[in-house]
């Protein structure tokens, strides 16, 4: 997979927000890729930034909140585009959001307006993007091409956009797509929201979906067939997937390649045998020694050691060496550690594995 | 939605029932009776009633009997259109009612459109704007016109029009169409009499609606599913339109009910002063004379205008939003 | 999630204090951010100040009336006379007083012939402070003349000292009318929320009633049902009971009883029930104090309405009636607009009205926004 160029590179990104108290550091210097056709995983503590970086990659944050610094490439075919360069609500902005890169919000519930119906709502996302452009089909092939876009032409397109919708809906394993069209959101279970919310983000075929703790609201055995709907779904579209969660449980099952944010920033990346099997930076070793195993011994729980800082006043060096059992003192709350490779495909931001370790 | 609509008029009557029981107390609340109040005015000029003539009066007006009995008997005067003679002002007070009410009920109308059509752009412009100077010029105003009562507004706008034409009332109509039945210039006139009250009755709801307009809006731009609508690229100023002002218009309009009745109320302060030819003046008199019987009727078809303003609004709020007529 | 973050306590040394604060604390620091609502507690503290030492700082006796100055228009206060030397104190002139030949009308003219200092503590009209202790010295005045810093009314009555009285009642009609309004909405709101069923339904349809029948009307009738024979302070009280009933009660009422219900589903108080914590004890540790801030913004924003509902009806005459002073009867006189056009200074009591209102909506603002522990930033 190395092999293959990149579909996204985040390089640098700080993301701040700006409130009455102060700047808040919410991303601070986040560097990774999405390659195509893989899941990549995105886990840490509520509040290291994941749904933030998921925002910033579709340019949809909040009005107090700005990208500083970094770059956010992503390819179209031949040409690199920079997303954070982008205007948020610019025309160029708009093509890619929901076409080239869809997402999946956490709480369905909240995330469909209540006043309009789910055909309506992924309706309009679908007209929006594929009517007109008779190629956008790809995989898997549409049943019948776009009409063509106008106002005498309402109805055909109205009836195209609706075929459409219950299509994708009944992709996604909708019992009765026609009738859910015509469904408010409250008529519907969480489950099915969640399955209505993943079909709005499949419609359009993006290459990108990112899926922000899609699974989180729901209970445990409709998770699980979320999660296999996900994976289905992936490898029916063949497109990159961007999974976002403080789960370790549903990374291991998800995902290809995983990074571990702490506060704003990547603390480990791997793949993911890798990662669990030889977790390097003190914080991927006691978050999964925090998780309780379902299968094996009883082991004792572990929890990690202190708070999260606030993020008020971030402390100097690794953000970590305020919880962190192997800190260096002069060294770790001095200055920040920068990813070292220490295998293939693996890198870590520790100073224990800085040239030679704790020289 | 006919069966919503239909469950709103059912549930209006117990309204109507406590509002008419209210009416009725303060007919019934002062001390002494029709009778009393009929002696009165007998020996005012001069005649003198046996106490034989009292007691046969009291039977004949029924004053003695039971408060229910009574209030039955005036419930089912109102029903028949039937409010009885006003002794102060020597007139059918069903007369009086169909002659003023339409215009109370227009004035009422017409400043609560004033309400909508002023308060929703600028709550929006304000709320997509926020801080702005436009934002913080209208925050202003708005404070002005909740702090400013409708009679000290009506009496300054008087005391301008008097001051440039020298006419102490703003009165409905023009002279020439005094008398004259109705017509599309009259309405015209009408209207173009009316605009103002209404306007000034308006005041105070529409800055109190802006507030909420450009509260709810900037909330509702913070909900995920204006987030994910952005995600999505719908053009921003369709979104906008499609998701967060609808959202944001639906306490909105059930802040609208409550508008309602401060319109009502303001309509009364505002033809008093201006001196509008609507049922205030008449309640007005009625009170100064001393007349509970006719100010009681005033005060329950004014409170049934509100009631019924508050119905409009509900309908309108279930048009708007699904949820509400699924509950 | 950023709201959070923002949340989440720290441990470092430096931040504590702001853990710590008292509810009370927090509430005066976020208060005191709201300019507008802290000038306005200024203001309000000024008017309030005025109607508590009313015979004091007014100028005058507010029944004392001269024939020979009715309607004299408001006097200037000078630092320089005519020939530009500079006076300290400052001086009035006194009014001279000329009957238009054709209207009759009274004309007043400055007599530049005589200047008046303007004293402070000046012997003046007697008056007994509160009813209890007499006195005849005034704020401020002039010796051998008359000063009407606002005009006189149609009686020659000082117009100032007619506001300054008249402040009594028509701003400790809000304060009045809201705790009777506060204490029986605790009471009704608090019924509905604690029992629930039947009566909690009952309770809230007829407040829901009560907030669909406007309010002016009514106040106007049951004002006019109120027995002739009735004093002054008798009127007052009543007037204040009326406006309270049918303006302040079923709001509270409704606040109260939603309170109650959203409190009740709170995790922290099922907490504290599955701890133990009796019914009064959780009342008064857990609800109490959790709705009484809101409770007081909300009173705090009907106090104008109460104001405004007495200015409205004595001002048609219908509330509060002529030897009693309030901004609303004072209006009265201004009911004629061509008496209005012709002695603009009548509307002066409007003004304060105006002012009372918006700085009581400004607190009310800022009270809200300092009571919601979750307030946007």
């Amino acid at each position: 997979m190395d092999t293959l160029a990149p579909l996204l590179q985040v390089q640098g990104l700080k993301v701040h927000f700006t409130s009455k108290e102060g700047t808040v550091k919410a991303i601070d210097g986040l560097s990774f890729e999405v390659y195509p056709e893989e899941v990549l995983g995105i886990v840490g503590e509520s509040g290291c930034g994941k749904s933030v970086t998921a925002l910033s990659i579709l340019n949809v944050l909040s009005r107090n909140a700005r990208i500083v610094d970094g770059t956010i490439l992503f390819r179209r075919g031949a040409e690199m585009i920079d997303i954070a360069r982008l205007d948020p609500d610019g025309e160029a902005m708009r093509a890619i959001q929901g076409k080239e890169i869809a997402m999946i919000f956490q709480e369905p519930m909240t995330a469909f307006s209540p006043l309009h119906t789910i055909g309506d709502q992924i309706g309009e996302m679908i007209e929006l993007h594929l009517l007109g452009t008779p190629s956008a089909g790809g995989t898997p092939p549409r049943a019948a091409p776009p009409p063509k876009p106008g106002l005498l032409n309402r109805p055909a397109v109205r009836r195209w956009v609706d075929d459409q919708t219950s299509a994708i809906l009944g992709k996604v394993g909708m019992p009765n797509p026609k009738e859910i069209l015509h469904a408010y959101p409250h008529n519907l279970s969480g489950g099915m929201r969640q399955r209505a919310m993943i079909a709005m983000g499949l419609s359009c075929n993006p290459r990108i979906l990112i899926a922000d703790e899609p699974t989180t609201a729901l209970d445990v055995t409709l998770q699980a067939q979320v999660l296999r709907l996900m994976k289905q779904m992936q490898a029916d579209y063949h497109m990159a997937i961007i999974f976002i969660t403080h789960d370790l449980g549903v990374i291991a099952e998800m995902a290809d390649r995983v990074v571990v944010m702490y506060l704003g920033r990547v603390a480990e990346t791997a793949a993911v045998d890798d990662l669990f099997h030889q977790p390097r930076h003190p914080y991927t070793q006691a978050l999964i020694r925090s998780v309780p195993k379902t299968s094996g011994p009883l082991e004792k729980l572990i929890p990690i050691e202190g708070t999260v800082p606030s993020p008020m006043d971030m402390p100097p060096g690794c953000k970590f060496h305020t919880r962190c059992p192997q800190a260096i003192p002069g060294r770790c709350d001095v200055r920040e550690p920068e990813l070292i490779p220490v295998a293939a495909g693996h890198a870590v931001a520790c100073w224990l594995y800085a040239d030679g370790g704790a020289a | 939605m006919l069966a919503y609509i239909l469950k709103r008029l059912f549930l209006i009557i117990p309204v109507l029932l406590v509002v008419s029981l209210l009416s009725f107390m303060i007919i019934q609340l002062p001390p002494g009776d029709f009778v009393d109040a009929y002696i009165r005015g007998e020996r005012g000029r001069g005649r003198t009633i046996s106490s034989e003539e009292e007691a046969s009066l009291r039977v004949r007006f029924g004053v003695n009997d039971p408060f229910l009995v009574q209030y039955g008997r005036w419930i089912a005067g109102i029903v028949r259109g039937d409010l009885g003679v006003s002794l102060a002002l020597k007139e059918s007070v069903s007369k009086i009612v169909a002659e003023r009410l339409p215009l109370s009920a227009l004035i009422s109308l017409l400043s609560f459109l004033l309400v909508n059509l002023i308060a929703i752009p600028i709550g929006m412009l304000s709320a997509t704007r926020q801080y702005s100077v436009a934002d913080y010029f209208f925050s202003i105003l708005g404070f002005l016109g909740m702090g400013v009562p409708q009679f000290i507004f009506a009496v300054v706008m008087l005391w301008g029009i008097y001051s440039f034409t020298g006419q102490a009332s703003v009165g409905a109509t023009s002279p020439e169409f005094v008398g004259q039945p109705m017509s599309m210039a009259k309405f015209l006139d009408l209207i173009s009499h009316l605009w103002l009250p209404a306007l000034i009755a308006a005041a105070t709801g529409t800055a109190g609606t802006i507030r909420i307009m450009r509260a709810n809006l900037l909330d509702e731009m913070e909900k995920p599913y204006v987030i994910v609508a952005r995600a999505k690229g719908l053009p921003r100023r369709k979104l906008l339109y499609k998701y967060p002002f609808r959202m944001a218009l639906n306490p909105f309009v059930v802040g609208l009910a409550g508008v309602f009745p401060g319109l009502v109320s303001g309509e009364l302060m505002v033809s008093i002063t201006l001196g509008i030819p609507t049922l205030a003046p008449v309640l007005l008199q009625a009170l100064e004379m001393q007349d509970v019987e006719t100010a009681g009727s005033l005060v329950f078809i004014i409170s049934t205008l509100s009631v019924v303003g508050i119905l409009v609004s509900d309908i309108l709020l279930a048009i708007v939003d699904p949820r509400i007529r699924y509950e | 999630m950023f709201k959070r973050m923002r949340l989440r306590e720290t441990t470092r040394p430096d931040n504590e204090k702001f853990f710590v604060a008292s509810q009370w604390q927090l509430f005066r620091w976020k208060f005191l951010k709201h300019r507008l609502a802290v000038l306005s507690v200024v203001v309000l503290a000024l008017v309030y100040l005025g109607a508590l030492f009313a015979e004091f700082i007014a100028p005058y006796d507010p029944y004392a009336f001269q024939p020979t100055l009715v309607y004299a228009p408001p006097q200037a206060v000078y630092l320089f006379d005519e020939q530009g030397q500079f006076h300290w104190p400052p001086f009035i002139y006194p009014l001279k007083k000329t009957v238009d030949p054709v209207t009759y009308r009274p004309e007043y003219t400055e007599d530049r012939s005589r200047q008046l200092p303007l004293e402070l503590f000046v012997q003046g009209d007697p008056y007994k402070f509160w009813g209890l202790w007499e006195g005849d010295r005034h704020l401020f005045g002039v010796r051998g003349g008359v000063y009407s810093p606002l005009g006189k009314d149609s009686l020659g009555r000082d117009l100032f000292t007619r506001i300054v009285y008249g402040s009594r009642i028509s701003l400790s009609i809000g304060l009045i009318g809201v705790l009777i309004g506060f204490f029986s909405g605790l009471l009704i709101g608090g019924l509905a929320g604690l029992l629930g069923g039947v009566v909690d339904i009952v309770i809230m349809r007829i407040t829901e009633i009560f907030n669909a029948v406007p309010t002016l009307p009514l106040w106007m009738a049951l004002s006019v049902a109120l027995p002739q024979n009735w004093t002054v302070e008798e009127n007052y009280l009543a007037i204040t009971i009326i406006l309270a009933l049918f303006g302040v009660v079923s709001g509270a009422s409704r606040t109260v009883r939603g309170k109650f219900f959203a409190l009740k589903e709170e995790d922290f108080v099922v907490a504290a029930r599955l701890d133990g914590a009796g019914n009064v004890r959780l009342i008064m540790k857990y609800l109490f104090p959790n709705f009484l801030s809101h409770q007081i913004a909300d009173l705090t924003m009907s106090i104008p309405g109460m104001i405004l509902g007495e200015t409205s009806l004595s001002f048609l005459g219908l509330g509060l009636q002529a030897p009693a002073i309030s901004w609303g009867v004072l209006l009265q006189e201004g009911r004629s607009v061509k008496t209005l056009a012709e002695n603009p200074w009548l509307f002066i009591p409007a003004v304060f009205v105006v002012v009372t209102i918006i700085a009581f909506n400004f607190v009310g603002d800022g009270v809200r926004d300092a009571a919601d522990p979750y307030a946007r930033i």
